[in-house]
């Protein structure tokens, strides 16, 4: 089964992005490219902020520029100070003063909401901006891709936090959408509530006293919606839907900080588990939380048949390995003699590769260069990859709270990665083979031997059985 | 932290020490979603449900809160949504809050059918207080100073007219209730109007009747009155108003002019404008749309001549109302549907007419068939509320004489269709049968003729009876007259004789002896004669020849 992660407002976007980055560490087998499954219902930020940082980051990680659409209906977008009295035209009714309908619905504060800067903690606004945008029949060419790439996936999976405005106000009416418009996928919900605060400012500024009024207004939503409410509106939003609140003692973000909660972390691990969790509960409704019986630790962490510590411990190698063959000077790597050194990896694989490209683009003076070129995209990826573990590394030890949450023993995991490394080594060695080198250009072939190593180094390290 | 550990806050749900390590994914029970929903905070919310529509959900949650504690015995002003929602009741009903229909389709506003329409409540100074839901009835959008000042106003009229406009908002709920549709234990605006406006068990059912000058409507409001699910759950329908001498003035405008204007028709009496029937523009949704948007409802002036006759103005209010009463066509005894049954689904420019005219009102706004009485006996039932007049019953094979408690007539066959010449109805005499046997006694003896279409008898000079191509209309300012017996003592016996005759028109026979049996006390013994024939209409008539 295929899901689809519709990451909606910044919180959205928040575990969205942790997902993709357990994935990328994860390398799973049946994910050919992360990032596809994933799609952004957001307002476009202004360059430089914080959130457009978050989207930046999102793309690195494998999301298409394609899949990132505005709640906000195109033909608004041209004006970014649109009120939204004046999105909605009030004032303009065919028969009398519309005005009237626009105090009996919102507050002063509402219509006066640019909409395009955001939904201000507003999500009344949110859901009333949206409800243009996710009608039954959009002929918007944004909103139709949405629904034909989402169309492809067997399950829509709904995240974004219900605090703020976007998220708390436009889910309600993309789900409605989605219902309408593939009726026949199921969807589920990703709901969090507060994990961050923000001291009260200036009264159009999102507070904490705001995001209180959002979350228990949205609880009282899907209580409304609940199918077993009396006197409630009995029809479902979700299959079922996950809530995720701060436990007693958990700190939240402070305001301003950029970093993400460990809430957000958790999200992302249950998306990273979600196929797991309705093999086991296959035909659960309505609403749900998550317990843990302990820290979570890397080695509880499933995915197909691989856990978290054996993924990361793949990195390491990974990294390892690629960081090895950056240090090889080319007339080692096309010594015969090194072939059986322990401890170098210069191999034949590597030396009939240099050859056949010397031989092509008549490159037998400059092998040196072209080693150094092949050993830099080696080390370019290795440096990626260093990263990602880092960074999870610091998201699982060293954000405050994480500890409340995840229980990785990242000396061990260091530990198991160098008890593995000369196992890993041997086998790399065994099973790389010669790079093919049709390319049409010299450049090309540098880039795309390294590509090819890289992958065979990929491979043969998740056939390898850690200890 | 201590493991096992919920990620939701508020200890609303306990950790379950389980088998198993790692991360569960647990369900979470109704109670305990309400449990979260009370301990994260956020106070009164007001305008911040995910939905462009959130003050009515929110009002709807703050009354299902505060009914709660009402009911375990905490006052009124400290349970602030059933205050206002009493206040708005109270407004509606009092007349202190005016009603504005609006189309959400017309903002593009994509919503469920049953919130397309709102209703705007507002009060005199056009501030906005709240509107109407389909599940609450009312919702509040107003500030604490509209509110004081609506508060204010019910209180003034809470003893007076308050009495009379609870006692409608009662018999609305009787209306509903015999309709079989009171759920106050499924549906929460019937159990607020239970538990604060209802309290008191009733001596017997409201007489509506008695409140009828009082009785207006406002609307239509979408509400929902049912819970079954394979039938329509809402209904759209109007709230009642009390408004003191309102159907008095209402008629006497419904007898003035009718002059087309923006949004509407104006009233005249005596060239005075005394009020208007609301009539927005269709919209693409067409009449349906028409009337949720007030088409029908009646606006009336204080100034409004009381002396003014009250003759409905059908002729002219026809051309604009007759589409509001089409889909009539399709309700099985619609007469006593809008009068009796259902008077709450019908705007008061339909309603007040109907309940005064009856089958009369329906006809002349319809523009159609008066089912076969004549003008005359129409202008005698005019205001007599006849819900339905249906001489024929079984073993009445017209053309025959039809006489029982309820009519006096006889029943003539034209073409196919019935029609009727009434001598009385329900004690109220119309002597269309007299009244023929008079004329054709005056045709007989030469005192009146027949023209020269054979189609009208004229007498002295004045027309006195038409023959209209379906049936025979007497002109109402006729007087039944008999002559002298000693003086005319041959010529009615000629008369008689006549009556004799096979060929004479069981109709103009019975009208005849009708006639000669009210002005005569003693038999008239038959004199056979060789008058002159004549045609009135399609019958065959006579004239003496001596």
């Amino acid at each position: 089964m295929s899901d689809a992660i519709v990451a909606v407002g910044g919180t959205g976007k928040r575990a969205a992005l942790l997902y993709l980055k357990l994935v990328n560490t994860w390398k799973p087998v049946n994910l050919a490219s992360p990032g596809g499954n994933i799609f952004v219902v957001d307002m476009e930020p202004q360059p430089g902020t914080p959130d457009a940082l978050l989207n930046d980051q999102l793309q690195s990680a494998g999301v298409p520029t394609s899949h990132f659409v505005s709640p906000v209906p195109s033909s608004a977008r041209v004006d970014r100070t649109i009120t939204l009295r004046r999105f909605m035209g009030f004032g303009e009714a065919r028969d009398g003063d519309s005005s009237q309908v626009a105090h009996t619905l919102y507050n002063n504060q509402q219509l006066s909401v640019q909409i395009i800067k955001g939904m201000n903690c507003e999500p009344t606004v949110g859901a009333t901006v949206a409800s243009r945008r996710f009608v039954v029949s959009n002929p918007e060419a944004e909103v139709q891709y949405l629904e034909d790439r989402l169309a492809s996936f067997d399950r829509t999976i709904v995240v974004g936090s219900i605090i703020g405005g976007t998220g708390a106000g436009v889910i309600p009416r993309l789900v409605y959408w989605l219902h309408k418009r593939l009726p026949a996928k199921l969807v589920y919900g990703l709901l969090f509530l507060q994990w961050i605060e923000i001291p009260e400012g200036d009264v159009d500024e999102p507070n904490d006293v705001k995001m209180a009024g959002n979350t228990k207004a949205w609880l009282n939503y899907l209580i409304e919606h609940h199918p077993e409410k009396e006197y409630g509106e009995g029809d479902t939003l979700f299959q079922h839907y996950v809530l995720i609140g701060k436990p007693e003692r958990m700190p939240l973000n402070q305001a301003g900080s950029d970093s993400h909660h460990p809430l957000h972390l958790l999200g992302a691990l249950y998306l990273l588990q979600f196929d797991t969790f309705l093999q086991l509960a296959p035909g659960a409704t309505g609403p749900h939380y998550l317990e843990l019986s302990t820290g979570i630790t890397p080695g509880s962490i499933q995915m197909g048949d691989d856990t978290m510590e054996k993924a990361v411990i793949r990195e390491k190698l990974f990294a390892a390995i690629l960081a090895e063959l950056k240090e090889q000077q080319p007339d080692e790597a096309l010594s015969p003699f090194t072939l059986f050194a322990p401890t170098t990896l210069a191999w034949k694989p590597f030396i009939s590769t240099l050859e056949k490209i010397a031989a092509k683009w008549n490159r037998r003076r400059h092998l040196d260069e072209d080693w150094k070129k092949i050993a830099g995209f080696f080390d370019a990826e290795r440096k990626v990859s260093e990263d990602r573990v880092e960074e999870l590394k610091a998201l699982t030890a060293t954000m405050p709270g994480a500890r409340d949450v995840f229980d990785f023993d990242w000396t061990m995991i260091s530990q198991h990665a160098d008890a593995n490394l000369a196992d890993a080594r041997r086998l790399v060695k065994r099973n790389l083979t010669e790079a093919p080198v049709a390319f049409p250009g010299h450049e090309q072939a540098l880039s795309g031997v390294a590509a090819h190593f890289i992958n065979q180094l990929r491979s043969t390290l998740r056939q390898m059985s850690i200890k | 932290m201590p493991y096992p550990v919920v990620f939701l806050p508020g200890n609303v749900v306990q950790p379950q020490a389980g088998p198993g390590q790692g991360m569960f994914v647990r369900r979470l029970e109704l109670l305990e979603l309400s449990g979260l929903s009370d301990v994260v905070g956020g106070g009164d919310i007001v305008a911040r449900t995910p939905d462009p529509q959130a003050r009515r959900f929110e009002y709807k949650k703050f009354l299902q809160r505060d009914l709660a504690k009402y009911d375990k015995g905490e006052p009124l002003h400290s349970t602030p949504s059933l205050a206002q929602f009493m206040a708005l009741v109270e407004g509606l009903v009092y007349g202190h809050l005016t009603l504005k229909m609006y189309d959400l389709h017309d903002v593009n506003f994509d919503v469920p059918n049953r919130l397309r329409y709102l209703t705007v409540l507002s009060n005199r100074l056009g501030r906005v207080l709240g509107g109407t839901d389909p599940e609450v009835l009312v919702f509040s959008a107003a500030n604490a100073a509209d509110f004081s000042d609506l508060e204010l106003a019910n209180n003034q009229t809470r003893d007076s007219d308050g009495v009379q406009a609870q006692e409608l908002l009662r018999g609305f709920k009787e209306n509903l209730q015999t309709r079989g549709w009171w759920h106050p234990d499924h549906i929460l605006w019937m159990k607020l109007l239970d538990h604060l406006f209802f309290t008191t068990t009733p001596m017997g059912p409201i007489n509506l009747d008695a409140l009828k000058n009082g009785w207006k409507q406002v609307g239509p409001v979408t509400l929902k009155v049912d819970i079954n699910a394979s039938s329509a759950q809402y209904r759209s329908l109007y709230l009642p108003v009390y408004e003191s001498g309102y159907r008095d003035r209402g008629l006497r405008a419904l007898s003035g002019v009718v002059a087309p204007t923006t949004g509407g028709l104006q009233l005249m009496v005596n060239n005075q404008v005394v009020g208007k029937i609301l009539m927005p523009n269709p919209g693409a949704a067409g009449v349906q749309s028409t009337i949720r948007l007030g088409a029908g409802n009646l606006v009336l002036q204080d100034s409004v001549d009381l002396a003014a006759p009250i003759r409905i103005n059908y002729d002219q209010l026809r051309p604009h109302l007759q589409s509001l009463v089409t889909f009539l066509r399709t309700v099985p005894n619609p007469v006593q549907h809008v009068a009796q049954d259902s008077p709450f689904e019908y705007p008061d420019a339909i309603r007040i007419p109907i309940q005064h005219d009856g089958f009369i009102a329906l006809d002349g706004l319809r523009g159609t068939s008066t089912g076969g009485f004549s003008e005359r006996f129409i202008e005698r039932m005019k205001g007599k509320r006849i819900i339905n007049v249906s001489p024929l019953s079984e073993g009445n094979t017209p053309p025959c004489l039809i006489q029982n408690q309820l009519i006096h007539c006889f029943a003539d066959t034209r073409q196919g269709a019935v029609v009727f010449y009434v001598e009385e109805y329900q004690g109220q005499s119309v002597e269309e049968l007299r009244l023929l046997g008079y004329i054709l006694w005056s045709v007989f003896d030469k005192n009146a003729e027949v023209d020269e279409n054979q189609r009208a008898v004229v007498m002295r000079g004045r027309p006195v009876l038409d023959f209209s191509g379906d049936r025979f209309e007497i002109r109402t300012n006729l007087h039944c007259e008999w002559p002298n017996p000693r003086v005319k003592a041959a010529t009615l016996q000629r008369l008689v004789g006549v009556l004799e005759d096979g060929g004479v028109p069981l109709l103009f026979r019975e009208s005849v002896k009708y006639w000669i049996n009210a002005g005569f006390s003693h038999p008239i013994q038959p004199l056979v004669s060789t008058p002159s024939p004549i045609n009135i209409g399609p019958y065959r008539w006579f004239i003496n020849n001596i």
